[in-house]
């Protein structure tokens, strides 16, 4: 047995100290009575007629005493030792995604996995040093390196499985840059089931690597698509049922709508092959939920949502002399009624989603969202004389507006300078400045500094989807139309800014502001599937919109979740040096001597109130 | 009597508590006695046998007595009032024993003070039914305060008496046993704490023995009776100076009530056992009270 805090053996002067204490004579207040007849009793042991009375035995003074060894020796730490199992620096990494809430293993693999985590805090010995990695799709440090075995119990207890796809790639560049790991003698231990995202090459650590695996079957059958189709009165579900296993399954799809049983089919799925089954639906239904029951070991893939929307119809006036390329590209989009007039016929009205100006300004610019293309020199908008643009670039990386626009060789003759308009943020930039910005507040606008027929652009394949990229930002979606995958964020537009009050379907709710300048809520935590319902709130606006819209797990990759009996795609440096260099591990006694002493000073109460 | 002795009385009955009202509720009672004792000529009756108007002595007038138990005739043969004795009507001499040691110095009133004030009280019930009363004390010794006295003229004296008493020394109930033979008998009253060893055991014996029916007056102080003492303390006992250690806590002070309730209990079949009437007082009772207290007990009626 080892004491880890041996200088605190100094406190046993407590227990003679005690023993002081019964030595040494009460100063008593004197004080006259008529008799002491009836005190006489009471003063049995205590009289004596110099400062120091003799030792007497006692339960309170051994009880005091006992106590007080019992506390000294907590205080010094007590130790058994055993030789350590784990390195001085230890990176487990913790697979709390989706595919983990499987309960092939009771009572689930990430219970099983925070149950291996817990072993392994319990291993850490004196000196060692342990950080904790929450995987999942953003993997995240829940315990930064150190020692203290409640810090990291309370990390673990605080965990809990999310709905997403693992990121090992992520978690191991964490478990890299973690700090402490400049010496070499990191070790890193991956608790998972293996089914994680792989995609990307192989990555190698500089440390170590161990995988813990987690989970014995594989066997899931799981929704794969829901879609909606038609319109009210003849609509269409079309469910997917998956088997992800390697065993025939059969189950029920029970299918509700606006949470009202429609049917229920009875089916059999071959291992790896997939069933549709389509459901008609009569009515108007708001939403419908197909349900395979009884659940299976994994039951987020049981269970898919859809809204049931009418297709919208995005009505849009192009205002133009003649421009068949912008006439074209509008005409693309199936949703959108195009209607085309020239700017001697262009009169504001309203019933118009877009406005669409083409080398044309009106004298008041509309209120419903609108795109100026090659506009005429007006301080208004901040459009100046012509200048040569030169090549043509991105203004800002990753911008969504330009995803999937290549305009690397689109050529313009001339555009507007812009270079001093404050209409809104530049997407496309030239050497003259921007040639396209794009306003986020109320209404959203868009501003295209050149004249279509001065540029190839409309030759370019990047023309088409630049006019739908812009048309989608000015007229968006309230909510995605279609179902997304768990913790995928959502943007919820609030042109304007205002709040989006956004309820769970567990019925938690988070209400989000948006700025004016920003437009969008993005609304991160949608962890859970289900129907999320967003109430939005324009600044300004005397009412609110609802927005419905879906979040399931139908992504093949997290169905299925057959563990893996090694990590794919991860190379780990050399194995670990000797057990004997890892030194000990001190299982402590103090908790335990503690418990000890309360009980001997809750004894001593007692026999004190007793015995007086 | 002169009228500044009455005037001195009278100041001593206010002192003791004696006020008008007092004495004029006083005055509507007289000793009872629960068995014949002997006595001298009076309103009750002798164990002694005899019919009631049998001669047995004569004796001197003494101011107070019946004029009609003068024998005129033997006034015009010796021209000085002589008193016919029967032997069928003794009256009876109350003795009040009171305890003067230091102990009864203490409480609020003192209990000496209540002491005093109650065989006041006693002392004019007893003078003012013709009985005969006496006040004699303890504590290392006895000493007999007044002679026997008779008529209510003599209560004055009483309460002068009483009203000069002071607190000292140790409590000796062994006192009274040795001076039991020198008190008429009658009935014997003793009022005192009793936190003494040795008890009244003896005391009572020997009172039986020279015909007192013992009565035992207990007072108390509130003090003692509810303690509000508390922390480390040395107890200094009043009259013997000798000191306890005690720490006072509340389980302390319900073993000391235990302790006073055990004592009270052997006080009170000590008195059984000797054929006393028991009275348990506390000091700021008041006299009125702690007279209806003695009517309840029968010492009074």
């Amino acid at each position: 047995m080892s004491f880890l805090a041996p200088l605190l053996a100094v406190f046993g002067i407590s227990v003679p100290a005690i023993l002081v204490l019964y030595i040494l004579k009460v100063r008593r207040r004197i004080v006259v009575v008529p008799s002491t007849l009836l005190w006489r009793t009471e003063a049995v042991d205590r009289q004596a007629s110099v400062p120091w009375q003799r030792i007497r035995p006692s339960w309170l003074l051994f009880l005091q005493l006992l106590a007080a060894i019992a506390l000294v020796l907590a205080l010094t730490r007590p130790a058994l030792a055993h030789p350590a199992q784990l390195g001085p620096d230890t990176v487990v990494v913790i697979d709390a995604s989706g595919p983990m809430q499987a309960t092939d293993v009771s009572p689930s693999r990430f219970a099983a996995a925070v149950v291996e985590a817990r072993a392994l805090v319990d291993q850490l010995g004196s000196g060692q040093r342990m950080t904790l990695i929450a995987m999942d799709a953003n993997p995240r440090v829940i315990a930064a390196s150190g020692g203290d075995h409640g810090v990291l119990d309370a990390a673990l207890s605080g965990l809990r499985p999310e709905a997403g796809l693992a990121d090992l790639r992520t978690a191991l560049a964490l478990a890299t840059a973690a700090p402490g790991g400049g010496n070499g003698d990191r070790r890193v231990i991956v608790i998972s089931d293996g089914v994680v995202d792989v995609s990307g090459p192989t990555v190698t650590l500089p440390y170590p690597v161990q995988y813990l695996p987690v989970g014995v079957s594989g066997e899931n059958l799981g929704i794969s698509g829901l879609t909606v189709s038609g319109v009210d009165g003849s609509r269409v579900v079309a469910i997917n049922v998956t088997n992800y296993g390697t065993a025939r399954h059969a189950t029920t799809i029970e299918t509700r709508a606006d949470g009202h049983l429609v049917d229920a089919r009875a089916i059999d799925v071959e291992p790896g092959g997939s069933v549709e089954v389509d459901v008609a639906l009569s009515g108007s239904p708001h939403t419908v939920t197909a349900d395979l029951t009884p659940h299976d070991t994994f039951a987020l893939d049981d269970t898919a949502s859809a809204i049931v929307q009418t297709p919208r119809v995005i009505h849009a006036v192009l205002v133009t002399p003649r421009n068949i390329f912008l006439q074209e590209a509008l005409q693309l989009r199936s949703d959108l009624r195009l209607d085309v007039e020239t700017p001697a016929a262009y009169r504001p009205h309203t019933g118009v989603d877009l406005w669409v100006f083409d080398g044309f300004m009106p004298s008041a610019l509309p209120a419903q969202p609108y795109l100026l293309v090659g506009p005429p020199a007006d301080p208004a908008i901040g459009a100046g004389v012509e200048v040569r643009p030169g090549p043509l670039t991105p203004a800002s990386a990753g911008d969504p507006l330009m995803e999937g626009v290549d305009i690397g060789n689109v050529a313009v003759a001339h555009s507007r300078d812009l270079s001093a308009s404050s209409f809104g943020r530049a997407v496309i930039d030239s050497q003259a400045g921007p040639v396209l910005l794009v306003r986020d507040g109320a209404p959203r606008a868009a501003l295209l500094g050149f004249d279509l027929h001065d540029s190839d652009l409309p030759l370019s394949p990047a023309f088409p989807v630049l006019v739908e990229r812009l048309s989608e930002f000015l007229v968006p979606d309230a909510v995605p139309p279609s179902p997304v995958e768990p913790d995928t964020p959502v943007d919820i537009p609030v042109p304007g800014g205002g709040s989006v009050t956004v309820t769970r379907p567990d019925g938690t709710t988070e209400t989000l502001n948006v700025m004016a300048q920003m437009g969008d809520a993005v609304l991160t935590d949608t962890d859970q599937t289900g129907l999320y319902t967003a109430i939005i709130r324009a600044a300004g606006a005397q009412q609110s919109v609802t927005a419905r819209f879906a979040v399931d797990a139908l992504d093949p990759a997290r169905s299925a979740i057959t563990p893996q009996s090694e990590l794919a795609s991860v190379r780990g440096a050399a194995a670990s040096p000797t057990p004997g260099s890892r030194g000990a591990v001190f299982d402590d006694l103090w908790p335990w001597l503690a418990v000890l002493a309360l009980a001997v000073l809750s004894a001593e109460w007692v026999v004190f109130h007793r015995g007086r | 009597m002169t009228s500044r002795a009455a005037s001195a009385g009278i100041a001593a009955a206010r002192a003791l508590g004696l006020t008008p009202d007092v004495l004029a509720l006083l005055d509507h009672m007289s000793l009872p006695s629960r068995r014949p004792v002997l006595g001298d000529a009076g309103q009750r009756r002798s164990r002694r046998t005899g019919g009631s108007v049998e001669f047995a002595d004569f004796r001197a007038y003494v101011p107070g007595d019946d004029f009609r138990r003068v024998d005129w005739n033997a006034y015009a043969r010796h021209e000085r009032l002589i008193v016919r004795l029967h032997s069928a009507d003794e009256d009876v001499t109350l003795t009040l024993w009171i305890d003067t040691s230091a102990s009864m110095a203490y409480g609020d009133p003192s209990k000496l003070h209540a002491a005093a004030s109650l065989a006041g009280a006693l002392g004019y019930v007893a003078l003012g039914a013709y009985d005969r009363a006496c006040v004699a004390t303890f504590a290392s010794t006895a000493t007999m305060l007044t002679p026997r006295l008779r008529g209510r003229s003599a209560t004055h004296r009483l309460w002068l008496a009483l009203a000069g008493l002071h607190g000292d020394g140790r409590t000796d109930f062994g006192a009274i046993g040795r001076a039991a033979t020198r008190t008429a008998p009658g009935i014997a009253v003793i009022i005192s704490d009793f936190l003494s060893q040795p008890g009244p055991d003896a005391a009572l014996a020997a009172l039986r023995g020279a015909g007192q029916e013992p009565v035992l007056v207990r007072l108390l102080s509130r003090q003692e009776v509810e303690p509000d003492l508390q922390g480390d303390l040395r107890l200094v006992d009043a009259e013997t100076g000798t000191a306890v250690e005690v720490t006072v806590t509340p389980a302390t002070i319900a073993a000391y009530r235990s302790r006073l309730a055990g004592r009270t209990d052997a006080l009170r079949t000590l008195a059984a056992r000797h054929r006393a009437r028991w009275v348990d007082l506390a000091s700021d009772t008041g006299v009125v009270s702690a007279v209806r207290a003695c009517r309840s007990a029968g010492i009074v009626r």
